[in-house]
C-alpha cells in the first residue's frame, strides 16, 4: 500500500496510535530529577558504628576471676567471656560511642531486640534503670531477660547493660548470655564496672574509613562522617610564607614552601591506622623517594633522630638524593610520630637549598601540632 | 499534508539517515569520553535530545547535533510507522513481526531505564543501620525540619536547581533558598591560599574558612563535592548565610518560630521502606600481596512492613535482589581499619526488557528461519 493511497481513517488512526505511544515517553522524560521533593522519614538513630578503633582512649580494669579476655573487633574496645556449668556462656564487651550523646533508651532498645524483647518507651526503660558505680563516675544499669529461649531455643537470655555518659562519649558495658549464668556473673560485673578508669579520649568523633576496592570508583567521604579531612586537621601552627594547598586523596595537609631563586618544596602531613609497616620500612620507603637505596636494622639508628613534639617523640630523617622525575638534587626531611595506634607522617620535600633554610621551621611546625589524642 | 509527513515518517530514507548519524554520535560520543569523562559523556551525547555547543566564557548555546535521545525517538516512530503503514498480517511474516517488536521493545526498554533506573551506594560500618542509599553523582540540598521527636520532614532541592542568584522557593515551608554561589566541586580550606576565596558565611561550618573553586571531575574513580553559600529567609527576613557542601558532615542548625531546622548539601539520598544492618563484613587478600581476593558482607535486611527479618550474605558476583533493587559488593575498607563496607545499589524497574526483546527476536528469527525451511521443503517434495 502506497502512502498516496492511504485512506483517510488509516491516516488518522495511524496519527492517533504514534501520539498514544510515545506521549507517556515524552511525559516520562519532563519529569526528570529536577523536581523539589518533600517527605517525612524516621529520625536516625544513633548507631553504634559511630565509633572508631583509631586513637583509641586508654580504659583501666581490673579482670574478674574467671573472665578470659577475647580479641576485641569492630565497635568494641574490650571483650571479656566467662563459661559457667553445661556450656553456659557470658559474653563481656566494652563499646564507647565517641562524639554520640545516645539516649540511653535508643541503646537499651537495640539490646531488647536483640533478644526479642518489644521496644519499650523512654519512661518505661528509665524507671527500671539501677544506679551504678563506673569507676569514680555514676552510670545507669539495666538489666534485660528474654521471655522466650532465645539461645537455640533452649535457654532464655538476660543482657545487663550499663550506660555511662560523658560530656564527649557514651560509654557502653554489656553482658550478654545464659539467663542463670548471667544472673550469677552479675556481682563479677559489677566488680568490673567499680574497677573502669577512663583517661584520654578526645572525642573527635567517628572517624572516615578509607576505603580500597578492586572496582575503579571511589566513594568520597560524605555527609555521613562527623569532618572532612580538610575539616578534621589538628590544631597546629603554619609557619608564614607556607601556602596551603588543596589536599589529594589519602593526604590531612599540604603545604607549598617557595625558595628564593625559584626552587621549591613542599609539605605534606597524612595519618594512617597502626605502624604501617614499621620506621624502617617507611624510612626507605621515604630514601627511595629521593633515589637511594634501602638501609637495614643497624643503620637505621645512623639515619633517624629523636625530636621531641607534644605529647611524644618524632622520628626525625634527613636525606639527600636526586628526584627520580627530573634528575635534580633533592632533600627530604620527614619525621615519623607514633601516637595511639596510629602513625602521622610530616615531610619536606624539593629543593636542597629551601630544604635546608625551612628545616628549622619544619622542626618548629612539627612541635606545634596537637595530635587528637595528646 | 498529512500524507507527505507519514510518507517522511515511514521512508527507508529516514531509516538509512538515522542510523548513519547513530554511527557518527556513537564515534564522537566515544572520544569525548577522553577529555569530559564516561558519565558527562553519556549524558551529553547519549542522554540527551540535542548536542549543544557554546564558545568558551559564553552563556549561549547552539544545538549542533541530535542526541541519543532524539535518534532513538525517531529510529522507533519510524519502525513503528512503516509497521503501521505497511506492514501486511500474513503467516510467512509472523517472525518478521516478532523480530521487529522485539526490536521495539530493546529501544522503548533502554529509554525506560535511562529514566527510570538509580544507581547509588550504601555505606556502612559494621553494626550500623541505613534505610537509604547515596546517589552516585547527584546532590541535594536538604532542609530537614527536626522538631518532631520521631520523624523528620525532609525537603530536596535537586543540585541542578541551584544557580547563583536563583530564590528557590521551598514547599510547604515558610522559607525561601537564595543561591549566592555555587561551586560544581570544591575543596575547603582552614586557611587562605592562592585560589581560595573566603566564604562569606554569617552562621555555620563556613564562616573563617576558604573554599577553593575546582574543575568538575572527570575521572571515573572520582565524584564532584560541590558546595554553595546559600541564604535562607522567612518572608523579608534573612536568617542568615551558610556555607554548605557534601564534604561538611557537621550538622548546621538554626531555629524559627520554635522549630528547629538542619540544613546541608548533601549525596542525593534514596530511601527504602526497609533497612540493612551490617553484621560483619570480610576482606580477603592474596597471600603476601595487598591485592584483593574476595569481599563480602553479611547484612540484616529488616522490613517492618512484611515483618521479615533474615542475614544475607552479599559477596562479589552474589548480589542481593530485594524489592526491585539489587545490591552489590562494591567496596571495603582495607585491612586493619574500621570495619566497612559498601554496598552499589541499583534500581532499573525495566531490567526485564532486554531479556524478553532479545528472546521475541531470537524466536523471531527462528519461526521466520522455520517458515522459510518448511516451505522450502515442502517445495522439494512436491
Amino acid at each position: 500500500m502506497s502512502m498516496k493511497q492511504l485512506p483517510r481513517f488509516a491516516a488518522i488512526r495511524f496519527t492517533g496510535w504514534l501520539v498514544g505511544l510515545f506521549c507517556p515517553v515524552f511525559l516520562l522524560v519532563g519529569c526528570g530529577n529536577s523536581d523539589i521533593r518533600v517527605y517525612t522519614v524516621p529520625k536516625e538513630k544513633p548507631s553504634l558504628a559511630a565509633t572508631s578503633s583509631e586513637g583509641q582512649p586508654q580504659v583501666h580494669w581490673q579482670t574478674p576471676a574467671g573472665w578470659e579476655e577475647r580479641e576485641a573487633g569492630g565497635m568494641r574496645l574490650a571483650r571479656f567471656a566467662a563459661s559457667g556449668k553445661d556450656g553456659q556462656e557470658a559474653d563481656i564487651a566494652v563499646i564507647p560511642l565517641r562524639g554520640v550523646d545516645a539516649a540511653s533508651a535508643d541503646l537499651v532498645n537495640i539490646w531488647r531486640k536483640q533478644i526479642g524483647l518489644p521496644a519499650a518507651s523512654s519512661e518505661e526503660i528509665s524507671q527500671h534503670a539501677e544506679k551504678i558505680k563506673i569507676g569514680s563516675s555514676e552510670g545507669q544499669l539495666f538489666e534485660l531477660v528474654s521471655t522466650e529461649p532465645v539461645i537455640d531455643g533452649k535457654s532464655k537470655a538476660r543482657t545487663y547493660v550499663a550506660v555511662l555518659s560523658t560530656n564527649e562519649s557514651t560509654w557502653i558495658f554489656k553482658m550478654s548470655g545464659h539467663d542463670g549464668f548471667v544472673a550469677e556473673q552479675k556481682p563479677a560485673f559489677t566488680a568490673f564496672l567499680n574497677s573502669i578508669s577512663i583517661q584520654g579520649g578526645s572525642g573527635t568523633g567517628a572517624s572516615e574509613p578509607r576505603f580500597v576496592s578492586t572496582n575503579a570508583r571511589r566513594i568520597p567521604t560524605g555527609p555521613g562522617a562527623e569532618g572532612s579531612p580538610s575539616l578534621g586537621k589538628p590544631a597546629w601552627q603554619v609557619p608564614s610564607g607556607w601556602q596551603e594547598q588543596p589536599p589529594s586523596q589519602m593526604l590531612l595537609a599540604k603545604f607549598l614552601v617557595g625558595g628564593d631563586a625559584g626552587g621549591k618544596a613542599e609539605v605534606t602531613v597524612s595519618a594512617f591506622p597502626g605502624d604501617t609497616g614499621g620506621l624502617l620500612a617507611n624510612v626507605n620507603r621515604w630514601r627511595g623517594q629521593v633515589g637511594l637505596t634501602n638501609i637495614d636494622q643497624a643503620d637505621l639508628s645512623n639515619q633517624v633522630t629523636s625530636v621531641d613534639v607534644m605529647g611524644g617523640k618524632a622520628m626525625l630523617i634527613d636525606v639527600t638524593g636526586q628526584n627520580p622525575k627530573n634528575g635534580q638534587k633533592a632533600r627530604l626531611i620527614g619525621a615519623i610520630v607514633p601516637r595511639e595506634g596510629k602513625t602521622w607522617f610530616f615531610k619536606m620535600i624539593g629543593d636542597e637549598q629551601v630544604a635546608e633554610r625551612e628545616k628549622p621551621i619544619f622542626v618548629k611546625f612539627i612541635k606545634t601540632v596537637q595530635f587528637p589524642d595528646a | 499534508m498529512l500524507d507527505r509527513a507519514i510518507k517522511f515518517v515511514t521512508s527507508l530514507k529516514l531509516t538509512v539517515v538515522c542510523l548513519g548519524i547513530g554511527v557518527v554520535l556513537v564515534f564522537v560520543g566515544t572520544l569525548a569520553q577522553v577529555h569530559e569523562g564516561l558519565y558527562q559523556a553519556q549524558t551529553r551525547y547519549f542522554k540527551s535530545f540535542l548536542i549543544y555547543w557554546s564558545p568558551q566564557g559564553a552563556n549561549w548555546k547552539i544545538p549542533v547535533f541530535p542526541g541519543g535521545y532524539l535518534l532513538g525517538t525517531v529510529l522507533l516512530i519510524n519502525l513503528i510507522a512503516a509497521h503501521i503503514a505497511r506492514f501486511k498480517m500474513t503467516r510467512k511474516k509472523v517472525g518478521i513481526l516478532m523480530i521487529h517488536f522485539g526490536v521495539i521493545l530493546l529501544l522503548l526498554g533502554q529509554l525506560l531505564t535511562d529514566m527510570l533506573s538509580t544507581e547509588s551506594a550504601v555505606k556502612l560500618q559494621i553494626g550500623e543501620t541505613k534505610n537509604f542509599s547515596e546517589d552516585f553523582h547527584d546532590d541535594e540540598l536538604a532542609l530537614i525540619d527536626t522538631s518532631d521527636a520521631n520523624m523528620d520532614r525532609v525537603i530536596s532541592v535537586p543540585d541542578s536547581r541551584l544557580e547563583p542568584g536563583r530564590e528557590i522557593a521551598l514547599p510547604s515551608s515558610p522559607f525561601t533558598v537564595r543561591v549566592k554561589k555555587f561551586w560544581v566541586n570544591s575543596d575547603i580550606l582552614e586557611s587562605s591560599a592562592a585560589g581560595a576565596d573566603k566564604i562569606e558565611a554569617t552562621d555555620g561550618v563556613g564562616v573563617g574558612r576558604f573554599v577553593v573553586p575546582k574543575p568538575s571531575t572527570t575521572k571515573m574513580d572520582e565524584r564532584n563535592l560541590p558546595a554553595a553559600l546559600v541564604e535562607v529567609r522567612a518572608g523579608a527576613k534573612s536568617l542568615g548565610t551558610w556555607f554548605v557542601s557534601s564534604q561538611v558532615g557537621k550538622k548546621q542548625s538554626f531555629t524559627h518560630e520554635g522549630k528547629s531546622y538542619n540544613l546541608a548539601l548533601r549525596f542525593r539520598r534514596h530511601y527504602t521502606p526497609y533497612s540493612l544492618t551490617l553484621v560483619d563484613c570480610a576482606h580477603d587478600i592474596y597471600k603476601g600481596t595487598e591485592i584483593p581476593k574476595n569481599f563480602s558482607s553479611r547484612v540484616r535486611l529488616e522490613n517492618p512492613e512484611k515483618k521479615e527479618e533474615r542475614e544475607v550474605l552479599i559477596y562479589m558476583n552474589n548480589p542481593l535482589r530485594y524489592a526491585g533493587t539489587t545490591f552489590y559488593q562494591f567496596q571495603m575498607s582495607p585491612p586493619g581499619q574500621v570495619k566497612a563496607s559498601t554496598l552499589q545499589v541499583v534500581r532499573n524497574p525495566s531490567w526485564l526488557t532486554p531479556y524478553f526483546s532479545c528472546a521475541m527476536v531470537g524466536a523471531g528469527m527462528a519461526v521466520q528461519f522455520l517458515t522459510h525451511l518448511f516451505s522450502f521443503l515442502k517445495r522439494r517434495m512436491s
